[in-house]
């Protein structure tokens, strides 16, 4: 019986422990309130959404618990329905945080929404407007053209700095490094959105890409004349391979044939391949070889005559 | 001061953020959050109960009876006094900052 009653208490505080969730012991701010809600539209595409609220969760003393588990801003339909778009709070007391849309996600344009800063609904309950939440409905100046973002952002910075008591901008009225961290973290994105609003920026220079035509190959192609031409592409098809392949042999037999004589006079490789070498501009020019070719036998000569000069200096 | 720190306008974790950057901290200058005595007094004072902030701030700015700190404040004088004994006792108000009818 004993160990009946050993067993049961062991495994009921086994089936505790499994069972245990966080415990949050955050009391109710004593006020939360909304400064400004404000809606962005056309930002970083066509039909994008950027909802910007300026919250203030004011506690007394400071919570130990951080902002993103306890508070968040949620946007509601004008029906009081819930959009499924949320953002935990990144801090409490006096601050700001917006929620982007895509132009996919984004809401219908002018709408009487709902811009709500709340506690999170499984830590405060019940949810009471005025005690742990703020409710603003949106109205039609609170719906903005993108034209007008980078003002309304460095107004609110200057609300911001009057009551935090250090500095976000500089004397020309651009967020500075402290107002650019803090700016950036409530609106993801805002360097490329704006960036003539901060004090630093970087920006990359755009390059754009080549247009090649083959211009200039294409005009060499067409020197070899249509008896040229024809005779290299019926060659070609006996041999069941392409005209410059064929092109290709008989410039590399043209160069064995003048190669072979000089160096027999000359007992120079180097003089060999420098004269035979002539052969493929001729080969270029006469439109037989692609000019590609040309340049790369170009290099390729180029290389072996850097090896042939180190090995005669330094072999 | 907006009263006496009774309200808190920045969350701490912003103020702690600039002190580990020495960019920010560069950029805010020697005047950082002069009215709340510091950055570092802020964070102290923020996770203190308002009362003892309250009373804090206004012994700071030069008020030295109970009575004096009460009128500054709001505070009833016995809040006043409690939280005076618990500032001493964690070394933020010395002894005799403040004197009170019972000679504390």
């Amino acid at each position: 019986m004993k160990r009946r009653l050993i067993g049961f208490v062991f495994g009921f505080g086994l089936l505790l422990l499994l069972c245990a969730v966080p415990a949050w012991a955050i009391s109710n701010p004593g006020s939360v309130s909304i400064g400004d809600a404000a809606v962005f539209g056309d930002i970083l595409e066509t039909g994008d959404q950027l909802y910007f609220c300026r919250y203030d969760v004011a506690y007394s003393s400071e919570p130990s618990e951080d902002a993103e588990d306890t508070f968040q801003m949620a946007i509601y339909n004008s029906d009081g329905s819930f959009t499924g778009y949320f953002q935990p709070l990144h801090y409490y007391q006096h601050n700001i945080i917006t929620i982007y849309l895509t132009s996919s996600q984004a809401l219908t344009w002018g709408v009487d929404y709902k811009i709500r800063i709340t506690g999170h609904p499984a830590i405060f309950s019940p949810l009471i407007e005025g005690t742990n939440m703020k409710t603003v409905t949106l109205s039609g100046g609170d719906w903005h053209d993108f034209k007008d973002m980078a003002e309304f952002l460095i107004s609110q910075a200057k609300i911001l700095e009057d009551d935090w008591g250090f500095a976000l901008l500089t004397s020309t009225d651009k967020l500075n490094t402290t107002g650019s961290v803090y700016f950036t973290e409530a609106i993801p994105g805002l360097y490329n959105m704006l960036p003539e609003i901060f004090q630093y920026t970087a920006s990359y220079p755009s390059v754009g890409n080549m247009g090649w035509t083959n211009a200039t190959a294409g005009n060499f192609t067409e020197r070899k004349g249509a008896i040229l031409k024809g005779a290299l592409e019926k060659i070609a098809d006996w041999l069941g391979t392409t005209p410059n392949w064929i092109g290709l042999w008989i410039i590399g037999m043209f160069l064995s044939l003048v190669a072979a004589p000089v160096f027999a006079a000359t007992r120079q490789p180097t003089v060999g391949l420098l004269v035979a070498s002539l052969a493929i501009p001729l080969g270029v020019a006469v439109g037989v070889l692609d000019l590609a070719i040309y340049e790369l036998v170009f290099i390729m000569i180029g290389i072996l005559f850097a090896i042939l000069f180190i090995q005669s200096r330094f072999g | 001061m907006q009263n006496y720190g009774e309200r808190l306008p920045v969350d701490t974790r912003i103020i702690q953020r600039i002190m580990r950057s020495p960019q920010m901290m560069t950029e805010q200058g020697e005047g950082f959050m002069s009215e709340w005595g510091g950055p570092a007094l802020y964070t102290r004072l923020a996770r203190r109960p308002v009362a003892e902030r309250m009373v804090y701030y206004a012994i700071s700015e030069g008020h030295t009876t109970s009575d004096a700190v009460s009128v500054a404040t709001g505070l009833d004088v016995k809040t006043v006094e409690g939280a005076v004994s618990s500032l001493k006792r964690q070394g933020l108000v010395e002894k005799g900052a403040v004197t009170t009818e019972k000679g504390l």
